[in-house]
């Protein structure tokens, strides 16, 4: 048997276009390569058998890919029993890594405003050896720190709330975990089981800054998608949580 | 209308593949491409298990224990082949599918009555 150069380029070349639609573990896709490889070789042989030669051209392989599927449909074929292979995770392990979450990112605004917090409330008290008079007029400084402390304090609330969104679309987006969910062993990914993008992460993350809006969203999930175990926001962003 | 049987038939013929991938996997061993030409030549062109079919159906009735696999060198010059072997359990089921399958069809059959029925 032989394969002539045309007809390799060309199987090869339909096989890296399926390829490119399947995004599983490394060691499935190496296999998935191989036996596509195999299965257009097979099919092309049969063709020159036809012809009566065991040498396989590029018309052989030509017409091999004309009636075989398209690659996109291939691929997410394959990508679709996969994704029926994977184990969902549930609501239990899910708000356990959510709350990990939410204590690393309080800790680390904590940290963060440490050094704003000591000068401003320094500033705050009576200067030393003023009389501990309670008529005591405040001085100027008091007055503008106590100002800027509260100021601080919106502030300070409102950048959590971004902080936390932030710090799920970052890690999602990139790694498709965050460090709670690594700790449980989860890892988001979208329903055609491949890696989420920001998009996806921006609007799975949306309900997750104010703890109302979680809740209701989550407690939908228990509702309606029982099997699916999706949040509301899981399904409008086309994502899932799996347990590896 | 024509679109009406092909919807139809899409739907029969997806619960026959793993139905038939079994079926042509208990007289012997099988590579993944002899599996769809003979399922091919066999349905008489009726049947077609294409690459999406065939493929993923294979891998998920292997991570179900319904079939083994392995990798075997042939001719020279052809890259390796992936066998597939029905396991015990696989057979067990087979047998079960083969048992409700008849009795559908026969259900089916006295439905349709002597006039349509063969």
């Amino acid at each position: 048997m032989e394969l002539s150069e045309d007809a390799e380029k060309m199987m090869k070349n339909r096989v890296a276009r399926i390829m490119k639609g399947i995004d599983v573990p490394d060691s499935d896709k190496a296999e998935i390569k191989k036996e596509l490889i195999s299965n257009f070789i097979d099919a092309s042989i049969i063709k020159a058998q036809a012809r009566g030669t065991t040498s396989v051209e590029a018309s052989d392989m030509a017409a091999v890919l004309e009636s075989s599927e398209k690659p996109e449909d291939t691929a997410s074929a394959y990508m679709s029993s996969y994704i029926k292979s994977l184990k969902r995770a549930g609501i239990f392990p899910r708000s356990i890594a959510f709350l990990i979450d939410m204590l690393i990112i309080l800790l680390v605004t904590w940290l963060i405003s440490v050094p704003f917090f000591v000068p401003i409330y320094m500033h705050s008290l009576p200067a030393p050896g003023a009389p501990l008079s309670p008529h005591a007029p405040p001085s100027f400084m008091a007055i503008m720190f106590t100002q800027l402390f509260s100021q601080y304090i919106n502030i300070f609330l409102v950048s959590n709330l971004v902080m936390v969104f932030v710090y799920f679309v970052l890690f999602e987006g990139y790694l498709g975990y965050t460090p709670g969910k690594w700790l449980l062993g989860l890892k988001v990914i979208g329903e055609d089981g491949k890696k989420v993008d920001f998009k996806e992460t921006m609007l799975r993350s949306i309900t997750k800054p104010i703890f109302l809006m979680i809740m209701i969203d989550a407690a939908l999930m228990l509702f309606y998608d029982r099997k699916d175990r999706q949040r509301l926001f899981d399904r409008i962003a086309g994502t899932i949580v799996i347990k590896h | 209308m024509q679109e009406d049987i092909e919807r139809w038939m899409k739907e029969l013929k997806k619960g026959a593949t793993r139905f038939s991938i079994l079926a042509l996997l208990r007289d012997a061993d099988k590579y993944g491409y002899e599996l769809r030409h003979e399922f091919e030549t066999r349905t008489r062109g009726v049947m077609v298990l294409t690459e999406g079919n065939a493929y993923p159906s294979l891998h998920s009735m292997e991570n179900e224990g319904l079939i083994t696999s392995y990798w075997k060198n042939n001719e020279s010059g052809l890259p390796s082949r992936k066998y597939y072997h029905l396991t015990r359990k696989g057979e067990g089921l087979l047998n079960e599918m083969i048992l409700e399958w008849n009795r559908y069809v026969d259900a089916i059959n006295n439905i349709w009555g002597p006039k349509d029925g063969a």
